[in-house]
């Protein structure tokens, strides 16, 4: 009798699990759920907790993600306003913003993303053509226009989704532009002739530095050198000056001065290894001719 | 429990039949009991394995979060053992806090480099979604590989923001790269203004965390490469080499520059200090000859006739010095037949 209690309850315990199970549900933080009732929608539930229902079939649940979902599109060639091909890559995060009208028009997720691209798609390359090449790249930071492109992309995206599939738009952020394969050859073209150019710059400033360089220093060495050559005129000047004053005793016999001088000058001149030719009428040679005072005849 | 197997007991006055029958009753009832042991054996187990379940570590590096029948309740959980009500009642979530993850996003080249038998083979063009770069500001391409540093700073929000919050972080980054490299120049993104370039992206990038509310926190954004593109990489080595080319030649120049102003200044050194010994030496001699003169003078005789005498001697003594000095000297003296010539010396 006794194993037969412990049985019962055992059963008891696990009929209650499954009652319990058939006649609640839980909403997790991050879903919401739309509860029917024989197909018709009865509540949505978006606050998380534990919530009591009908068995099935009476009343069945849909559960959503209320999280943000990242959707990519695809690569596809547009046109800017000014007619610049341009591929543009998006990224857009979309989330179930009314489960009700959701789950009527799409229902999945898998056929909500197919919508989503679509529309994505259009409206993408609609935002694009709106716009010229300058707001996507330009070094002048104040005519590029991401935010603005995004936030147009967003709209028009959000306006259409929220309105027919109950889809909310967090965001739209653009995560590649690229260039068609053939105008990338164009562009590699066009940046070789670039750095060509550069590469040809930087030689002649090199050379025309350079030569500068050379030509200052050789100013400056002119200059340095005429600078001296008029510092040691000026010092030979000074000596000059100095030794005329020292010559002032030669003008007390002016005559004497001058012939001393001739044979300094003669005696500076006559150095050694020389030759000289002398007549005999110079004294002392004249000694050679003769005694004077003795006549030859 | 054992199963009786001696068949003690069982009356061997009854039907063969009979007695076959009390023992497979006897065997089954004992199976069926031992089974039916074994069932609740295992149903304790599992009722004490269901029950610990609800035990858990959060780590050092983690936070923990109990959901109460899908709901969050109580604050976060510091590291240590905890207990939650089992499934289905608590969820238990941990998430590693204090870790730095790091998240790449690449710009580089996906096709167009590729190694054909040991020789690197380019393709002329970059194909879209394959090969992937940034368009600079001039409209030039450019390829960078970069790691966004992040923690986890708001588990809640983690959890509850976005349904991968990691690809979410992927596209804001891709969104900053391209924003920062379309204002910039080819030549600022890739040498001049590098880290400007970097400080935007990580800016951009932390302002988009920071709105979408994902609950990271960025640590730091590194640029790990950038570079041109391969199939024109030469002609960007070409404008470094040419770069190097005007330095040397600038550096060079210098150096002449250099060692022309310090040959000069040596040089003029040189003129001066000359001009300062001929100024010593032509006051000295001035002076020397101004004192030989007022020698002279001393001695010379004021009367007119005896001045030819006196200069006479003066010159004889400095030409016969001057004359002893000389190598050779030729004396001629001349008449009407001809001339005489007295050479003196080593001759030839």
């Amino acid at each position: 009798m006794r194993k037969n209690i412990f049985t019962v309850i055992t059963a008891g315990v696990i009929f209650v699990i499954l009652l319990f199970y058939l006649i609640s549900f839980q909403v997790r933080v991050n879903e919401q759920v739309v509860l029917t009732t024989f197909g018709k929608p009865a509540a949505v539930l978006e606050r998380p907790g534990l919530y009591w229902k009908w068995p099935w079939p009476i009343q069945s649940l849909y559960r959503f993600d209320s999280r943000l979902k990242l959707l990519k599109s695809r690569f596809e060639e547009t046109y800017t306003k000014d007619g610049k091909n341009l591929i543009v890559a998006a990224s857009l995060a979309w989330t179930v913003q009314e489960p009700l009208k959701f789950l009527e028009s799409v229902g999945t997720e898998l056929e909500a993303e197919k919508n989503l691209r679509s529309v994505m798609r259009n409206y993408k390359n609609a935002v694009i053509g709106g716009h010229p090449l300058n707001h996507f790249i330009s070094t002048d930071p104040e005519s590029l226009q991401f935010d603005k492109i995004e936030k147009e992309m967003l709209e028009l995206v959000a306006m259409e989704t929220e309105e027919r599939y109950g889809i909310g738009v967090g965001f739209v952020r653009i995560e590649e532009i690229a260039l068609p394969e053939d105008t990338t050859a164009k562009v590699f073209e066009r940046m070789r002739k670039e750095r060509e150019r550069i590469a040809e710059r930087f030689r002649a400033e090199g050379e025309g530095e350079a030569n500068k360089i050379r030509a200052e220093a050789e100013s400056e060495r002119d200059r340095i050198l005429a600078m001296a050559e008029a510092e040691a005129k000026r010092i030979m000047g000074e000596g000059d000056a100095l030794a005329a004053k020292h010559y002032a005793v030669f003008a007390e016999n002016e005559e004497l001065a001058i012939f001393l001088r001739k044979l300094d000058a003669l005696a500076g001149t006559l150095k050694e290894k020389t030759t000289i030719v002398l007549d005999t009428d110079m004294p002392p040679f004249d000694l050679l001719e003769g005694m004077p005072g003795l006549d030859k005849d | 429990m054992t199963v009786n197997m001696n068949g003690g007991g069982i009356d061997k006055n009854r039907l063969p039949a009979e007695r076959t029958m009390e023992v497979a009753r006897k065997s089954l009832s004992d199976a069926l009991g031992l089974s039916f042991n074994i069932l609740k054996l295992i149903m304790a187990v599992v009722l004490i394995l269901y029950i610990t379940s609800g035990i858990f570590v959060v780590e050092q590096h983690e936070a923990g979060i109990i959901l109460r029948f899908g709901r969050i309740t109580g604050t976060l959980l510091e590291p240590g053992l905890h207990w939650a009500w089992p499934f289905p009642v608590d969820e238990h979530i941990t998430m590693p806090v204090a870790r730095v993850h790091g998240v790449e996003v690449s710009f580089m080249p996906g096709g167009s480099e590729k190694t054909v038998r040991g020789k690197q083979k380019v393709s002329a063009k970059l194909h879209p979604g394959v090969d992937r770069y940034c368009l600079t500001g001039d409209g030039n391409i450019v390829h960078s590989k970069w790691t966004i540093r992040y923690t986890i700073a708001d588990p809640v929000a983690y959890l509850t923001s976005c349904e991968n919050p990691e690809k979410v972080l992927e596209a804001i980054a891709e969104n900053s790269i391209i924003r920062g490299a379309s204002r910039f120049g080819v030549d600022e993104a890739l040498r001049t203004n590098v880290d400007e370039f970097r400080r935007k992206v990580q800016a951009a990038i932390v302002e988009g965390v920071a709105v979408s509310n994902i609950g990271f926190l960025i640590e730091g954004v590194d640029l790990e490469e950038i570079l041109p593109p391969l199939q024109v990489r030469d002609a960007f080595n070409s404008v470094i080499r040419a770069e190097q080319e005007r330095s040397k030649r600038i550096n060079e120049a210098r150096a002449y520059s250099n060692s022309v102003v310090s040959r000069v200044k040596g040089d003029a050194a040189k003129v001066v200090s000359k001009a300062a010994t001929y100024k010593v030496r032509t006051i000295e001699s001035a002076k020397a000859d101004s004192q030989y003169l007022s020698d002279l003078l001393k001695e010379y005789p004021g009367e007119p006739e005896k001045l030819n005498v006196f200069l006479n001697q003066i010159y004889e003594e400095i030409i016969g010095e001057v004359v002893a000095g000389v190598e050779q000297r030729v004396i001629i003296s001349k008449d009407d037949e001809g001339e005489v010539r007295y050479i003196i010396g080593p001759g030839e």
